[in-house]
């Protein structure tokens, strides 16, 4: 199921300082939807509010409601953890984790959230790697490091490792700014 | 287009010519030995590539080249005491290098007995240091993650303050509070209200040093590793916990082995705790928690104060081998954290 995103006034702070004043959006399900915005209007602060990203810096903290399908995310008896499962996010540099392989690196996300079964695995590694266009261009190599891929190759990579744990939103925050344009 | 570039060969006359007029001032008018020929050659030498690169090459190529003739001998100069110190480790403990060493103590060993070893010694050393690593690399490493992943507020900054103020606690204060508070009053408890010396009561003392190097290295280490790495794991929905164990650690391993291996060889090295708390003993001790035992730090301390003409053969030996330990300690510890790393 797809799912409804609405803010209503939202609000962000870094400490004192108010970084976006007062949002309200809806975004309709199954539906790609883009912020257009001169640099540090507060983009990133928006998306970050929405998987509640925004919270893990020092000082940050948030105003107003922001509901998936009818259930306030800032709600304080909701799991963060479930809410980002639920969001994933591709940030603009990419980031896959040094200590792992190509392999892991994409199914970190499930094994972290206690998936062990070697075939759920394989199948969700070529499935992601294969969505992210990048199969083809690592399935010789998946023990090698993530981090041995060029900036475009690590960006897909962060991409796979983001949609096999299949969300029902992604977040991405100019992810292609690293990724060749071609 | 070529570049004017002065010749080796003028570099090794200047090099001569230096030496040798230091050598004609400071042995024609006795004002000194080969040390001070060597410092003012050094020195003439400087002086002199400095204006003859400058006629060849042009006053910004000579400058580079005495900097870089300063850097390298700063460098030389450091290198210097390190070499000098292994290499009179190695000369004057390669003595009694023998197996007899490694297999007896010192027990009934009189002033003229030529053998007698250090095996009791190096008993005491592994395991104090070994329990005292159990004890403080556990609670080390987990209060740097504290301070670096959860700490927030005036609680963690009091923690970090006396973390620093603990770094600078000198081995000797550490080894009277473990006096007075473990061997004086909580051993007592358990040996029939006498106090007792031992090995354990050191690995306290030991522990107690190496805590503040363990956090303090864990804290910077744990520090280096970048945040979008920690926020990449928390948009795939993993708890920070989690976050820490499999994302950060990993991560950080190397240094944070490099950290603790440091505050082992810290302990290793240490003699007044050993001395104030396990009391030393001649003869060898397996039980950590009964009775006294010696240690290799507090081994050369004795030998090297002792009045038979044996005993400063035994203490180098002794040295070298706690050396020896703790470099082997280090490679084992970094070839590990390099394999475990690449392998997963």
């Amino acid at each position: 199921m797809a799912k409804r995103i609405e803010a209503s006034d939202v609000t962000s702070y870094y400490g004192s300082f108010k970084a976006i004043d007062g949002i309200s959006m809806t975004v309709e399900p199954k539906t790609i939807t883009a912020l257009i915005g001169p640099s540090g209007c507060g983009k990133s602060t928006f998306l970050r509010s929405i998987n509640r990203m925004h919270e893990v810096l020092p000082g940050a903290r948030i105003e107003g409601r922001l509901t998936i399908d009818d259930q306030n995310i800032y709600d304080p008896d909701v799991d963060v953890t479930a809410v980002r499962r639920l969001i994933g996010m591709v940030f603009q540099r990419p980031n896959p984790f040094p200590t792992m392989s190509i392999y892991e690196n994409v199914v970190a996300g499930l094994r972290l959230n206690g998936v062990k079964k070697k075939s759920i695995l394989d199948e969700a590694a070529e499935q992601s790697l294969r969505s992210a266009n990048l199969w083809e261009e690592v399935k010789d190599r998946l023990g090698r490091p993530g981090a041995g891929l060029s900036g475009g190759q690590q960006q897909r990579l962060c991409i796979a490792r983001t949609i096999a744990v299949e969300p029902e939103v992604v977040l991405m925050d100019e992810p292609c700014s690293a990724l060749d344009p071609i | 287009m070529r570049v004017k570039r002065l010749s080796p060969a003028v570099n090794l006359l200047v090099a001569a010519v230096a030496f040798g007029l230091s050598a004609a001032i400071v042995l024609g008018a006795g004002i000194g030995n080969g040390v001070l020929v060597v410092v003012l050659g050094w020195a003439l030498y400087l002086l002199g590539i400095l204006v003859a690169a400058g006629r060849v090459e042009g006053r910004r190529a000579a400058r580079d080249r005495a900097w870089r003739s300063l850097i390298y001998s700063a460098c030389v100069l450091a290198i210097l005491p390190l070499a000098s110190v292994v290499w009179t480790l190695i000369a004057k403990g390669a003595g009694r290098l023998d197996g007899d060493f490694f297999r007896s103590s010192m027990n009934n060993i009189g002033a003229r007995d030529p053998n007698g070893g250090a095996y009791h010694a190096i008993i005491g050393t592994l395991e104090q240091v070994g329990i005292a690593t159990v004890i403080a690399v556990p609670l080390g490493v987990l209060g740097a993650i504290y301070l670096v992943e959860y700490g927030r507020g005036r609680f963690a900054g009091t923690v970090r303050f006396f973390v620093d103020v603990m770094t600078g606690v000198p081995s000797i204060v550490a080894g009277l509070f473990v006096l007075s508070f473990w061997v004086l009053i909580v051993s007592p408890w358990v040996n029939h209200g006498q106090p007792r010396f031992s090995g354990f009561a050191a690995a306290l003392a030991l522990s107690v040093l190496m805590l503040p190097t363990i956090v303090r290295s864990t804290e910077e280490m744990l520090r280096l590793v970048p945040g979008p790495l920690r926020e990449g794991a928390y948009a795939l929905g993993v708890p920070q916990w989690k976050t820490v164990l499999k994302i950060v650690i990993p991560a950080a391993r190397a240094g944070i082995v490099t950290g603790v291996m440091l505050a082992i060889a810290r302990a290793a090295g240490e003699t007044a705790p050993v001395l104030l708390v396990a009391g030393g003993a001649a003869a060898i001790n397996f039980d950590p928690f009964t009775g006294n035992q010696s240690a290799l730090a507090l081994f050369v301390y004795q030998q090297a104060g002792d009045a038979s003409k044996y005993a400063p053969a035994r203490a180098w030996t002794a040295a070298l081998t706690l050396v020896a330990i703790v470099l082997i300690l280090t490679v084992a510890a970094k070839m590990l954290a390099r394999r475990s790393s690449s392998t997963r």
